[in-house]
């Protein structure tokens, strides 16, 4: 290939790159319209999606007949405890609906009767979900309880059957939710013609099995009546509590006797470990005093509300089982907001209390119902934190959840902060009077003039230029006496050139210039001589003349180069004798005195014309 | 090789390598594209600089250059009116 068609192609296709980004600037793609995923928010490209053909017939209805096949598969399977092919019918169920969520995006139909059928099915997924969970909690604690019974264990059969009535309770609350999501997805699907049988089915399968669980629940209370369970111990541990009920903030006084039995007798067993169980877990621990009794205090704090198992153990000795019922209270959230600093900092402070302050209770800050910072209250109930605005009005609330806590949540009154961040300019730039136009412009003048200097010097500047400031040192130093080594730092003497002086002939310091001429002609001839001045006098010059790489010129070219300057014809008549020596052969003694006196000429002259 | 077709090869790979990051970074951003071109071009005429002679195409090169270096002055001029005017 010849050299222009490489040079063409390579130009071609670099312009080609710059061309294709350049159509793209305003709008970059960096995703096809079938890509069904945003993996950054700039890929949500509005402006291609209206671009999409609107046909809500052909692209969303398929779906959501699709979606409403999902539900009643899933209730079928977990009901016949077919807990793998339940699992597998949600996870394709979750990526349908990820389908129509995308597709809602697409097609611009949020706060519409899709964006309701979509939300409600999200809803569906999530209670079938825990459904799913709590299904396979429940096997778990029948199996426990089958365990505990031929271990004729009647107190953590009890414990068991209590996590299990609470788990039955969840799945009732699960079916009543699920029954309100169903129906809104039945109305819709009605309204837009489609087929919701599946959806009725599902309903109705789940329906069964809460009626098949609280069935099981019966059988097993009539089955735990008729069992005998023969109680034959030689330690006893009783356990009682000051209170079998209370709410948030409740210390519930836990106490209890450890003693053992000797025929007919009892005595209590001192320096035994007693620990006492919430729910079949440890919360409190103690150890018995010199008669055998203990005593514990349990806080109601991190509790769920509903009735808890409590009981006590030491080894393999268990205390009967009591029941504590923990009762539900209101809170209340408050919040204030200082005004912002500079940056746009405000400071968030508040409390949550329900009969008495929450501790350890997680808080969201919410700003702008978008945005969400995570902080939890202090042993006083008091929470604070730093949130970061940009400029302008914002709503800031404080919300508490109370999950699990026996608290009902609550959220602050709506805070409104106005930031207003200070124009900040940086030092460097205070010296631009930044209130005054004419100033202004000033400054972008001369910002402008200066990179137009850097550029003019870019173009002009002379590589050897710091050479000839050297020579004008060494004047200075010896007034009267021209340089002497003036050769340009990054030229080697003779590196392009037959005949320069040899390298055992450098210069010693503040040598004239006639002196090292006199020096090489006797070292190394009149034609090295000869060269040694020419470069002298070419740097000079050409220097005076601003002519770049001056090396590259011929004497002569250079000659003819030098116009307009008082030392031009003296330079003239020097490179014309030089010429004759150097390229003629001529070493005759009356050339040596010629050239001679032209050295003497030239010097004189580029020194009175040197600035 | 010679220098004249390296130095064009250097900058097509400096101006591919600036837009595959550009793509990758999800920005595409004249400015900066403009700015790294210009740094590129700087190194590559300093390297590809000779010691006695200043072809023809070097010094078209110069000028692009140098008209590269003012209207990167006219962004800093763009830049410091935006800071003043927030």
């Amino acid at each position: 290939m010849r050299a222009d068609a490489k040079y063409a192609l390579i130009a071609a296709l670099a312009l080609g790159v710059l061309l294709a980004l350049g159509l793209f600037l305003s709008s970059p793609l960096l995703y096809t319209l079938e890509k069904d995923t945003f993996p950054s928010q700039f890929h949500d490209n509005t402006a291609v999606l209206k671009m999409q053909t609107l046909n809500s017939t052909t692209d969303v209805l398929p779906l959501m007949q699709d979606l409403l096949g999902y539900t009643g598969p899933v209730v079928v399977s977990i009901r016949v405890n077919n807990i793998e092919q339940a699992r597998h019918d949600l996870e394709l169920f979750a990526k349908s609906r990820g389908s129509l969520n995308n597709l809602i995006v697409k097609l611009d139909m949020s706060a519409s009767e899709m964006e309701e059928f979509s939300k409600s099915k999200a809803m569906q997924h999530q209670l079938l979900t825990e459904l799913l969970n709590s299904s396979v909690s429940l096997d778990a604690l029948e199996n426990l309880e089958i365990r505990y019974r031929d271990q004729n264990n009647p107190d953590m059969l009890l414990s068991v059957q209590y996590e299990g009535d609470a788990l039955r309770k969840k799945v009732q609350e699960l079916y009543n939710q699920y029954q309100v999501e169903t129906g809104k997805v039945t109305a819709i699907s009605t309204q837009f013609g489609l087929d919701a049988t599946d959806e009725e089915t599902g309903l109705v399968e789940f329906e069964q099995y809460v009626k098949e669980i609280d069935r099981n629940r019966n059988q097993q209370d009539e089955l735990n009546r008729i069992i005998d369970f023969p109680i034959r111990r030689s330690a006893r541990l009783s356990f009682l509590m000051s209170s079998d009920n209370g709410v948030y903030g409740d210390r519930i006084e836990c106490f209890g006797y450890y003693f053992s039995l000797y025929g007919y007798r009892a005595g209590g067993v001192p320096g035994k470990e007693v620990t006492v169980f919430l729910d079949s877990a440890p919360v409190s621990s103690t150890i018995t005093d010199e008669l055998g009794s203990y005593n514990v205090i349990i806080p109601i704090e991190r509790i769920p509300a509903g009735p808890h198992s409590l009981y006590a153990q030491s080894g393999t000795t268990l205390s009967d089982i009591q029941t504590l019922t923990v009762q539900s209270v209101g809170s209340t959230t408050t919040l204030s907001v200082t005004r912002s600093d500079n940056k746009g900092d405000v400071t968030c402070t508040g409390s949550v209390t329900a009969n008495r302050p929450v501790r350890s209770a997680p808080v969201q800050l919410v700003w702008d119902t978008t945005h969400i910072v995570e902080t939890s209250t202090d042993a006083q109930g008091k929470f604070k934190a730093t949130l970061r605005l940009p400029g302008g009005k914002h709503t800031v609330v404080a919300r508490f959840f109370g999950e699990g806590f026996p608290i009902t949540p609550s959220e602050s009154m709506p805070q409104v902060v106005d930031v207003s961040i200070p124009r900040i300019i940086p030092a460097y730039m205070q010296i631009i009077p930044a209130d005054n136009t004419f100033g202004i412009l000033l400054a972008v003048a001369m910002i402008i003039l200066l990179f137009i200097g850097i550029a003019w010097y870019y173009l002009h500047r002379l590589p050897g230029r710091g050479t000839f400031d050297l020579l004008k040192r060494a004047e200075a130093s010896s007034p009267g006496t021209p340089a002497t080594d003036l050769l340009p730092p990054d030229v080697e003497p003779g590196a392009d050139e037959p005949g320069q002086p040899s390298a055992g002939t450098s210069p010693p310091p503040d040598e004239s210039l006639l002196a090292r001429y006199a020096r090489i002609l006797k070292a190394e001839g009149m034609s090295v001589a000869a060269w040694v001045v020419y470069r002298q006098f070419a740097g000079r010059v050409a220097n005076e003349l601003f002519i770049p790489k001056h090396t590259a010129l011929t004497p002569r070219e250079l000659s003819h180069s030098c116009i307009q300057r008082p030392f031009c014809r003296t330079f003239s008549s020097f490179v014309s004798t030089y010429e004759r020596i150097r390229y003629g052969g001529q070493r005759s003694v009356a050339m040596q005195e010629e050239f001679e006196t032209r050295i003497q000429s030239t010097q004189s002259e580029l020194e009175g014309g040197s600035p | 090789m010679k220098k004249k077709v390296l130095s064009a090869i250097a900058l097509f790979i400096w101006l591919v390598i600036i837009s595959v990051f550009s793509l990758l970074a999800y920005r595409i951003d004249l400015e900066i594209f403009f700015v790294l071109w210009l740094i590129g071009i700087l190194v590559i005429v300093e390297l590809m600089d000779t010691r006695f002679s200043l072809p023809r195409y070097h010094r078209y090169i110069k000028y692009l250059v140098a008209a590269g270096i003012i209207l990167f002055g006219c962004i800093v001029a763009q830049k410091v009116l935006e800071i003043l005017a927030q």
